[in-house]
């Protein structure tokens, strides 16, 4: 068996819309170990949630997924039927989305959201799936358990709403979780609750997870590896830390010098990437990044780099990457 | 610690803001209590000119109800706002109209601060026409086409619509809007919450940029500390409508000394650390219901008999106000 | 400006609508009444309103195609004798006339009213909503038809009565989407500038809540027609000297089973096709403006 859970190949998924194609998703590689946890970062329009969509199977037309594969525990998911895929989705690979109130059903109590949940993809009794619904709560922090079983999704705040949502993807345990901007829509001190509770969580189910968000703090205290996206493409792959420490990718390094920092020096203006994300229905030629590039050279304005390594276990899709992968500047640090 | 005197800009005093929930028929009728809503309790700060003043909080802090009562968008239930040596708490609309010119507004919502309705061109040229700052149709065309060009857009840019732009470009947009009637103080409500992290750089910059170049004051509200520590010369921490601490941006960043301060700085994310400090546990109390003591009590993790019975007031501490019982006399 | 006139016609609006069926279909079936209301009466070989020129032998005479059919009657005769194809061209014109005038007035006092009470709110909010709910839970019909047995038969009556049915469909609308667009920061941003409440309404509000009343509106001329017709079928509608389609239906209809059926069957169908080319066009329109997710 492959050592990945999951190893996306070229996925490319197409919006087919009145004013022209946009390619939302457009040949992204990435792997995935199992209980890794993999940060896709990127900007809006970068193409991550599309991906993590496309990941499920869940496009509707005028998308499609044109091309790639998704091999997951070894078999290609994007060959599956609806009704396959149908058993997967909550049983191996399960999604949790940014809003709370939208993702859960303001009309049942959270106790039968749940027991959908297991009944759907569980032998357990009535019975059993109380007792597990309860532990569950229990597990994702929620106090009383048991009497708020009964409860309705307006009863609980923001925060309660998402670790409901969390107790309901981890429900029938499964092998990975795409988390789709989880925390984006929850208050400071709560999304620190929500993350620490997600990073124990999936260590101790031993689930891998995907992180699919804008935030590169949030992805540099959490996870693993990070995959950078821009304008449909993966930039730029490896380890956190190192990742965060010394970019190769020009715009992951501009990415991480425009955020402003809660310590060290501050400098009377912030390093900023000039110019604006591009439309989707108007890419440039070659490097989708090179207008923007202070890098840039005319090969990159010809011609589209590929993904390839530079470092051990650090990839990149960028003509010049950014020597030696100097440190990103912390405002002089 | 505050500013006052000739060089404050605007002086808050004590200012309350609260909403009551309409009853329904029934409610009244089973003779249930009005639910209000304590939304700002007793806030007070000065802005000096020329200075960046920031009101951070989470959800339901009470920030943005605060902003919007210095600007009279809503009538102060009590307190006292004096803006440029008057005092504006409860100026009549017409009396209103002048000072309207000298304070401005940016708004958190790129997609709804516009009207999708209206040219850009007229969204700008709106506010210098109504209030007359210019002689005429011509003068604020060129007045409207350099303050394009101040926030970096084209000339033929001017007769597009909203919709044509992205929320970067609507927000620097509103930028140019506020600036119409070349006023003296803008409150800035969360102005690069809602946009992507390379554009932020961008609208903050040129915010700064524009405040040096005019001599602006900002109040800025926002939720996201390490923005706040680049454009601020002060700020104060809100918690359910309290000021809990206050003072100048460098003795609050580098030494915080309400817990809530410390717990906020510890949940935000950031490049800077490796590994997310414990997180406050808990969830933000209604603001319905006060609590009698200090409203931080409820998730303090450094509480003490005290912070339930008696509310603390805000006391110099350490070169800041800081309203905690930990600090200051008993 | 010509940039604006290219721009509609390589819109989306404009590429789906040509290629919508029902659109299409529902566009010629108006433009064809449109022209025909408009041009029929100087081609109709006869003045259906000019009593002089009628003859009650002529009462009742059948198509051309049937046995007694008379080439200068082409689909017959009604009861009075009036040419059935004159008849219906200038009875569509009283119908079309009534659904017109009344959705321009019920929407103009209806968006009137809904922006106010959407606005301010408060007492004034609350006294309109009871007004509308109120009269919402009577059925139109009774209410039509009670204002036009007290007060008699006339066009203006009747248009008056259509309005005062038809007003609160606009006022709820309207109303609910005030309170949308009331919430949004350009309103305040209005408001800051310093603006009083009319020039807010009018230059911001109204100018974006304007999609879904045209929606409303093109659905309810149909709805209007048909009432009309109803309630000229009741006897409480148009004159009878001035014979809206629905009028030429009841005319016909005492004599329907005894096999003179052309006289109620042939202006029926006129209003259903009518009916039906606007609902084309409303559900058209509806479909287009609805906000879609991305």
């Amino acid at each position: 068996m492959s050592e990945y859970l999951l190893e996306v190949r070229n996925l490319q998924t197409r919006f087919e819309l009145f004013r022209g194609t946009v390619k939302a998703v457009d040949g992204v590689d990435f792997t995935l170990r199992e209980g890794e946890i993999l940060g896709l970062v990127g900007e809006s329009g970068g193409g991550k949630s599309v991906t993590g969509f496309s990941l499920l199977g869940l496009i509707d037309p005028p998308g499609r997924i044109a091309a790639g594969e998704v091999i997951f525990r070894g078999e290609n998911l994007l060959e599956k039927s609806e009704e396959e895929m149908r058993r997967i989705r909550g049983k191996e690979i399960s999604m949790i989305f940014q809003d709370p109130m939208t993702s859960l059903n303001p009309l049942q109590s959270i106790g039968r959201q749940i027991g959908e949940m297991l009944a759907l993809h569980t032998p357990l009794s009535p019975a059993d799936r109380r007792k597990r619904s309860i532990e569950l709560l229990r597990e994702v922090g929620i106090p009383n358990p048991e009497d708020r079983l009964e409860n309705y999704p307006h009863q609980f705040s923001g925060g309660m709403r998402q670790r409901v949502v969390i107790a309901i993807a981890l429900a029938a345990n499964p092998k990975l979780i795409i988390a789709d901007e989880p925390t984006t829509a929850l208050d400071v001190t709560v999304q620190a609750q929500i993350l620490a509770l997600m990073e124990n969580l999936v260590k101790r189910f031993g689930s891998a997870l995907i992180l699919i968000t804008h935030d590169l703090a949030v992805v540099s205290e959490m996870t693993h590896r990070v995959a950078v996206m821009y304008c449909g493409r993966v930039v730029e792959e490896g380890p956190t830390r190192e990742l965060v420490r010394h970019p190769f990718h020009p715009y992951t390094k501009g990415l991480l010098e425009s955020i402003p920092r809660l310590s060290g020096e501050r400098s009377r203006r912030l390093p900023q990437i000039p110019g604006m994300v591009p439309s989707l229905f108007d890419l440039p030629p070659g490097c989708s990044f090179a207008p923007r590039c202070g890098y840039a050279t005319d090969l990159c304005r010809h011609e589209a780099p590929r993904m390839r390594a530079v470092a051990p276990g650090r990839t990149v899709s960028c003509h010049n990457p950014v020597q030696g992968g100097e440190e990103a500047e912390g405002h002089g640090r | 610690m505050a500013g006052s005197g000739r060089n404050a800009l605007l002086e808050v005093t004590d200012l309350v803001q609260s909403f009551s929930q309409p009853r329904g028929i029934l409610d009244r009728l089973a003779g249930r209590p009005v639910k209000t809503v304590h939304a700002v309790n007793g806030v007070s700060f000065d802005i000096l000119r020329g200075e960046v003043f920031s009101l951070v909080g989470e959800s339901g802090c009470g920030k943005s109800t605060t902003a919007r009562t210095v600007v009279r968008l809503l009538e102060p239930k009590a307190g006292r706002i004096v803006f440029d040596g008057e005092d504006i708490t409860a100026y009549s609309p017409s009396r209103m109209m002048p000072v309207r010119k000298k304070m401005q507004m940016i708004f958190q919502d790129p997609y709804a601060s516009l009207n999708p309705r209206q040219r850009i061109k007229d969204i700008i040229m709106e506010p210098m026409l109504f209030h007359r700052t210019v002689s005429g149709k011509e003068e604020a065309e060129s007045r409207m086409l350099s303050l394009l060009d101040i926030v970096g857009f084209r000339p033929e840019q001017a007769d597009r619509y909203p919709h044509q732009f992205s929320g970067g470009q609507r927000q620097r947009i509103g930028i140019a809007r506020a600036l119409a009637t070349n006023p003296s103080f803008i409150v800035a409500d969360e102005p690069v919450s809602a946009l992507d992290v390379s554009i932020q750089a961008q609208v903050l910059n040129l915010m700064m940029d524009l405040r040096d170049e005019f001599g602006l004051s900002y109040l800025f509200i926002a939720h996201d500390l390490s923005v706040v520590r680049h454009v601020t010369e002060r700020l104060g921490i809100m918690y359910l409508g309290f000021i809990v601490e206050k003072g100048d941006r460098d003795s609050i960043f580098g030494r915080p000394l309400h817990p809530y301060t410390e717990a906020l700085l510890a949940a935000a994310p950031t490049l800077d650390r490796e590994k997310a400090a414990a997180p406050l546990q808990g969830d933000v109390p209604s603001p319905i219901t006060l609590p009698p003591g200090c409203p931080f009590a409820g998730r303090c993790p450094r509480k003490m008999e005290v912070c339930d019975a008696r509310r603390p007031s805000l006391l110099p501490v350490e070169g800041r106000m800081v309203a905690c019982h930990l600090y200051g006399e008993e | 400006m010509s940039a604006k006139k290219e721009g509609f016609f390589k819109s989306e609006f404009f590429h789906n609508f040509v290629r919508s069926p029902g659109a299409l279909a529902g566009l010629f079936i108006v433009t064809f009444f449109v022209v025909l209301v408009t041009a029929g009466p100087l081609f109709t070989p006869q003045n259906p309103y000019d009593i002089g020129s009628l003859d009650l032998m002529d009462a009742f005479k059948p198509p051309v195609w049937m046995e007694g059919g008379d080439p200068a009657f082409v689909l017959g005769t009604d009861d009075q004798g009036r040419d059935l194809l004159s008849a219906m061209v200038y009875g569509s014109r009283i119908s079309l006339f009534i659904g017109l005038s009344v959705v321009v007035l019920s929407c103009v006092l209806g968006t009137f009213l809904g922006l106010v009470a959407g606005y301010f709110g408060g007492r004034l909010d609350s006294l309109l909503m009871r007004v509308v709910d109120i009269q919402l839970s009577f059925p139109a019909m009774l209410v039509a038809l009670f204002i036009m047995a007290a007060f008699g038969r006339g066009l203006g009556k009747l248009v008056t009565a259509l309005t005062i049915v038809g007003w609160v469909l606009y006022a709820r609308t309207v109303r609910g989407s005030v309170l949308v667009e009331k919430k949004k920061e350009y309103v305040d941003a209005a408001r800051l500038i310093g603006l009083s409440p009319f020039p807010i309404i009018l230059r911001h509000v109204l100018p974006n809540i304007l999609t879904p009343l045209i929606v409303i509106a093109t659905i309810h001329v149909g709805t209007v027609i048909l009432t009309e017709a109803t309630l000229s079928y009741l006897g409480v509608g148009v004159p009878v000297t001035r014979p809206s389609l629905g009028l030429l239906v009841k005319n016909g209809y005492d004599v329907l089973f005894s096999g003179l059926w052309w006289s109620s069957v042939f202006p029926g169908m006129f209003i259903m096709l009518l009916v039906f080319g606007i609902n084309l066009l409303g559900d058209f329109l509806r479909d287009e403006f609805n906000p879609r997710l991305k």
